[in-house]
Parts: structure tokens; C-alpha cells; sequence
């Protein structure tokens, strides 16, 4: 897919572990990983402003396109 | 949703213990009359698979005249016609076993209705017809010259089963949709 996911990139950014994020956001890490891994099909709305809040970032920190 | 999915594997249960013995049971009606041809439960299967509608004259006398020839094309005739409920039955055995495990809207169960449905209908379109082909040639191939012959026949259950099975194909179609639906759905964060 075109579009990369830099959760990791944020993650590294506000040093915060993958566990925190879990807890901050309310989802399970399970999900975060499909997510950070570039696995998950789709994203919620509600998902991506629970993370921009929690990591204090811009949507676009977090996604990025890429031509293939 | 826990009440319908111990209903689903209650029902599986059972499928899984009829279609056991559904098989036994059709391989013996499938191969055993040939053998005992004159016998009552002998001429009771041939009635039931249709070899007697071919007998123009008393099939008690065609059955005593039975020679291997006859029972060959008998046994290849209703081994091809009975093929598509030995696979379904298989198939059936297959799923229920994937129901019980839990296993129900995944990749494997949806080819399996879909094959299925693609085996119902060659047997409707071709299989039918030629076991009903053997099954004629069975009956009069003893005749005088003349008095033997072989029939198509394609009626109202052929074009019955080509709808089933078109409709079984239907269905594998929609449940490959709803599979890709769930799928997408749970890699949705």
C-alpha cells in the first residue's frame, strides 16, 4: 500500500513505549502492533485522534504517502 | 451470538454422525445390488436407481440374464451417478468437522461450497445423463438386436439440481464477500 504508517517514528519521537500508547489511547497492543506494522486495512477516526492526543502530533506525523 | 454457535456445533455433531453413516450406506446401495441381482433388495436399489424403467419386458427375467457385462456397466453407472452425493457427503464431513473446531467463516470452508456447487452442476449437466446412459445399456444390452438401446434423459430434477447448484455457487460467492467484509473489519483499528 501507498501509505506508510510512522507510528515507530512518533513512538521514538516522544519516547514513549508501545505499552503506554496502548494504555493512553485505550486500544490493545495487539492492535497497535497490526497498526505500527503497516498490517491493519483501515483506521478509525476516533483511533487517529485518540493517537495524534496521546503522542501530541498532527495526523500527518503519523501517516505518510508514498509513490509506489 | 454463544446460543447460535452451540447450536451450530450441536447441529455439526449430528451431520457429522449421519453423514458416516450416510456414506456406508451409499456405497453399499451403490455396489451391493449388482452383485445380487436377482434378489429382492437387488431388483428394490435397481428400482430406485431407475435401471428398471429400461426393461421393456419383465426385469425379473432381465436380472436372471444379468451377465458381468451388465453388472460392470451397472456398477460404473451408479458410481458415477451417486459421485457427486459420495463428494458432498465428504465435504459435508469436511465442514461439520471445521464447524465443531470453531472454524466457520474461513477461505477453506467457502471453496468447499463453491466446489461443490461447480460438482452439482457437471453432475446435473453430464454425470446424470450418462449414469442414466450406462444404466439403459445395462438393461438392454442382453436384447435381440434391435431391442437394445441407450437413453438420454434431462428433466425437471436435472434442471431442479443446475438451480442448486447454481445457487450453492451464489451463496459461496456471497459468503467469500462477507469473509473479506470480517476480514477487513478486524484489521480496522
Amino acid at each position: 500500500m501507498a501509505i506508510i504508517i510512522e507510528l515507530d517514528v512518533m513512538l521514538a519521537k516522544r519516547k514513549m513505549k508501545l505499552q503506554k500508547l496502548s494504555e493512553l489511547v485505550g486500544i490493545t497492543i495487539q492492535n497497535l502492533s497490526i497498526l505500527k506494522n503497516g498490517k491493519a486495512k483501515a483506521i478509525k477516526l476516533e483511533t487517529l485522534n485518540s493517537i495524534c492526543v496521546a503522542l501530541d502530533c498532527q495526523p500527518g506525523d503519523i501517516l505518510r504517502y508514498q509513490k509506489i | 451470538m454463544k446460543k447460535f454457535e452451540n447450536r451450530l456445533v450441536r447441529t455439526s455433531k449430528n451431520t457429522l454422525i449421519i453423514s458416516k453413516i450416510l456414506l456406508i450406506v451409499l456405497l453399499f446401495i451403490a455396489i451391493t445390488p449388482w452383485f445380487f441381482p436377482t434378489s429382492t433388495f437387488g431388483e428394490g436399489i435397481m428400482g430406485i436407481l431407475g435401471v428398471s424403467h429400461y426393461a421393456d419386458n419383465n426385469f425379473d427375467y432381465v436380472t436372471r440374464n444379468f451377465t458381468i457385462l451388465n453388472r460392470s456397466l451397472g456398477i460404473i453407472g451408479s458410481i458415477i451417478g451417486m459421485l457427486p452425493l459420495f463428494i458432498g457427503v465428504l465435504v459435508m464431513m469436511k465442514l461439520s468437522k471445521n464447524y465443531i473446531t470453531g472454524e466457520v467463516f474461513n477461505l477453506q470452508n467457502i471453496k468447499s461450497y463453491h466446489h461443490l456447487g461447480v460438482i452439482y452442476l457437471l453432475s446435473a449437466v453430464l454425470l446424470q445423463p450418462l449414469s442414466q446412459i450406462l444404466f439403459s445399456l445395462c438393461a438392454t444390452i442382453n436384447n435381440p438386436i434391435g431391442h437394445r438401446f441407450i437413453r438420454i434423459t434431462f428433466d425437471l430434477s436435472n434442471l431442479t439440481a443446475i438451480f442448486f447448484a447454481i445457487m450453492l455457487i451464489i451463496i459461496s460467492q456471497v459468503m467469500y464477500l462477507g469473509q473479506k467484509i470480517s476480514e477487513e473489519q478486524e484489521l480496522t483499528i
